[in-house]
């Protein structure tokens, strides 16, 4: 299965020397309808292997489902294989500066917030006019086409790099 | 909600909508405990059929809120069963990681396969409320699972309620002597520990929701919630008009000796008041309806006639009280047995229809071809291993003012028919055909649903016990408003009408055939659209175009 999968990723163009892989077995204890996918530890496997296997299996179990049953043999019933390898040149970027150098500010408006008991004057940013590092306090509302982000008082922003806002609470959950 | 008051939100301390989003999120708490349960199980009667629940109550075992596939009988008699358990483990009896667990007759669900366990919650050191859960073990021991066994002893292992883990630490006695009293011994335990999954889940989901709202308790927030629905239940009671209604009907009961139940209710204000008097007194079979289980499908059958799409919850079901005479076939005493009470029970909130049905014919449904039926069998496999399997059939639905009936559906009970891919893997069984059965809906403006017809046989070398869960094979699924009757049930061993109460034994070969009644109908046959009938018997649904003439 491995030699296939990593055929797979060489026809592709893959980096091959950044390989990652993962093997993985469908498991569950006998008589069960529904199985949890386990890390396996790395092969090859022998019947030395087998404590290992199922202390794999019962941690992950009890990750999920907080407990074991007793007495209850364990069966597996798929077998996973996970290779994975970068392509070179697979690194999106995306930037966030499309301000052409506008201010994003775009007006004040009355804004209802709850905590606050009734209306706010607060300012409107345009959300793709907003500079990197750009940090803007609460109460505020972000316009953009296919969302609004708003942000209560004491919140504050900040744009990262790729364009993501950044929104910090305040310590009082407002 | 959708009675809640603006007003009423603001003396409370909750506003609407952080009080829908907690709502919403103790939901997914006890829905996710219910994934959780299913996906470690290890029985089709919790996998395939979804037989449990999960239930959430306050630190008094008052309902809060249950998963979203839970049964009825169960959402009525779990919070009851927590209340039992805090009387006899009051708050400072208990300690986190406590499992109290019973499947007590009167205490639990009126039969003994179903296992109800229940863990305290506690949030910084204080009893906040209960997780809680019941399903119905694959087998629990004693005689397999028919109406025949005349005292609980019969029926299987008993377990009173006590601790099945002390702080953490299980009992392993119990677990001992329940794995040599029953035929599935992994299986049993398994869904029980399967149940304990799901208990710690809502523990922790509960805790979080807690902590993350910095409340300290629980009560407010499930006070909200029952106080609402209590309000909207009263408010849907006022609606009725005031006066004392009755209904009777007969079940197949013993064969020789059908049951009769009567019920009065009581439309009194805001409250309704159900008296089951004049019903038999309890028979010595194991189809007596404990109280805990009368209760649930009554009001159940109240809840569908008022306020269908309130959330189930302690509140809900406040203005409503359910009482019988001791010793009836829907309230018996010690020591009866229950073990196929659906037999009697699932007729409970056809009664109710009939009582409300004449206040409030757009709400109710004619007779349905319940109660569900069942095929038990249990015997020694190819590697020499007990085996013991239920499977469950449904018949057809009423119709009601502007619907057919759905075909093969269970109701009240919401369980599902098994499918046959599972059971020919899980028993030595072949089907020759599971399909619907022509002609067994009840004509009518709105036709019946059709019941199924399941022809299946033996194929183990060794002997089968069958036993059934069969009813309305005697008395159809009634009509109302000049609907006809729904086709009774038919069960046959070897091509031969056989007594569906008692239980046999197959040899290889030996065939089983059950046919599941059809719904009741609903208006005279004669006013169907001619265009739905013409679909009928292109479809084989009807094959007598004449019942509809």
């Amino acid at each position: 299965m491995e030699s296939d999968a990593v055929r797979v990723l060489s026809e592709t163009g893959a980096n091959l020397e950044r390989l990652e892989t993962r093997r993985m077995a469908d498991m569950r204890y006998w008589g069960q309808g529904s199985e949890i996918v386990v890390d396996l530890p790395p092969g090859p496997f022998s019947p030395r292997s087998a404590p290992d296997i199922v202390h794999a299996f019962e941690e992950t179990y009890r990750r999920l489902f907080s407990r074991i049953p007793p007495e209850v043999s364990i069966q597996m019933v798929n077998l996973r294989v996970s290779v994975s390898a970068p392509v070179d040149g697979a690194q999106m970027r995306i930037t966030a500066d499309q301000t052409q150098g506008q201010s994003a500010f775009k007006e004040t408006r009355p804004v209802y917030f709850a905590e606050a008991d009734g209306f706010i004057e607060t300012a409107v940013y345009d959300r793709y006019r907003i500079k990197a590092g750009e940090t803007v306090e609460g109460p505020a509302v972000f316009e953009e086409n296919e969302s609004t982000l708003v942000i209560g008082p004491g919140a504050v922003c900040q744009a990262q790099p790729d364009g993501s806002l950044v929104v910090t609470l305040p310590e009082d959950g407002g | 909600m959708s009675n809640a008051q603006p007003a009423q939100a603001a003396r409370s301390g909750f506003d609407a909508a952080t009080l829908q989003v907690l709502w919403t999120r103790l939901i997914a708490c006890v829905d996710e405990a219910a994934a959780a349960l299913v996906r470690t199980s290890f029985s089709t009667l919790v996998r395939e059929s979804h037989d449990f629940s999960c239930v959430i109550t306050d630190e008094f075992g008052r309902s809060l809120v249950q998963a979203t596939r839970s049964i009825p009988s169960f959402i009525g008699t779990l919070p009851a069963t927590v209340k039992h358990f805090i009387r006899e483990f009051p708050p400072d009896a208990l300690h986190p990681n406590d499992v109290l667990i019973t499947n007590d007759l009167h205490q639990g669900t009126g039969h003994l396969p179903d296992i109800s366990v229940a863990k305290p919650i506690f949030y910084e050191g204080r009893l906040v409320g209960f997780a809680a859960s019941t399903a119905h073990a694959p087998d629990i021991g004693g005689k397999i699972r028919s109406p025949e066994p005349r005292e609980v002893f019969e029926e299987g292992f008993q377990i009173p309620i006590m601790k099945l883990q002390e702080q953490g630490r299980t009992n392993d006695t119990l677990i001992t002597l329940l794995r040599k009293n029953v035929r599935t011994p992994d299986q049993t335990v398994g869904d029980l520990w399967a149940q304990i999954v799901a208990l710690d889940m809502m523990e922790r989901r509960v805790t979080a929701l807690l902590r993350s709202y910095g409340f300290t308790e629980l009560r407010p927030m499930a006070e909200e919630i029952q106080g609402r629905c209590e309000r909207a239940m009263r408010q849907a009671i006022s609606e009725l008009p005031d006066g004392v209604y009755r209904s009777a009907l007969d079940t197949d009961g013993l064969m020789d000796r059908p049951v009769h139940l009567e019920m009065t209710l009581t439309v009194d204000g805001d409250t309704i008041d159900i008296d089951y008097a004049g019903s038999d007194p309890q028979v010595d079979r194991a189809i007596n309806v404990c109280m805990c289980y009368t209760y649930a499908f009554t009001v159940y059958g109240v809840k569908c006639c008022t306020s269908p799409n309130l959330p189930n919850n302690e509140g809900a079901f406040r203005p409503i009280t359910v009482r019988g005479p001791e010793g009836c076939v829907v309230n018996p005493v010690f020591p009866t047995a229950g073990g196929s009470r659906m037999l009697v029970g699932h007729y409970l909130p056809i009664l109710v229809f009939g009582c409300l049905g004449s206040i409030v014919p757009d709400r109710v449904m004619a007779a349905c071809g319940s109660p569900m039926w069942g095929m038990n069998q249990s015997g020694v496999n190819r590697e020499g291993k007990p085996y013991a399997n239920m499977f469950f059939y449904n018949g057809g639905m009423g119709a009601t003012f502007r619907r057919d009936g759905p075909t093969c559906l269970s109701w009240p009970s919401n369980v599902s028919s098994t499918p046959i891919e599972l059971s020919e893997q899980i028993a030595p069984l072949r089907f020759k055909y599971k399909r619907l059965r022509p002609d067994s809906g009840g004509p009518g403006k709105f036709r019946g649903g059709l019941g199924q017809e399941i022809s299946v046989e033996s194929r183990s070398d060794s002997l089968v016990a069958v036993s059934f869960l069969a009813e309305r094979t005697v008395f159809p699924a009634l009509g109302i408003e000049g609907g006809k009757p729904g086709a009774p049930g038919v069960l046959k061993i070897n091509g031969v009408k056989v007594d569906p109460k008692k239980q046999y034994v197959l040899k290889r070969g030996e065939t089983v055939y059950l046919g599941t009644p059809g719904g009741g109908g609903h208006g005279d046959p004669a006013l169907r659209d001619p265009q739905a009938l013409t679909r009928d018997v292109t479809d084989g649904y009807v094959t007598r175009r004449c019942d509809y003439e």
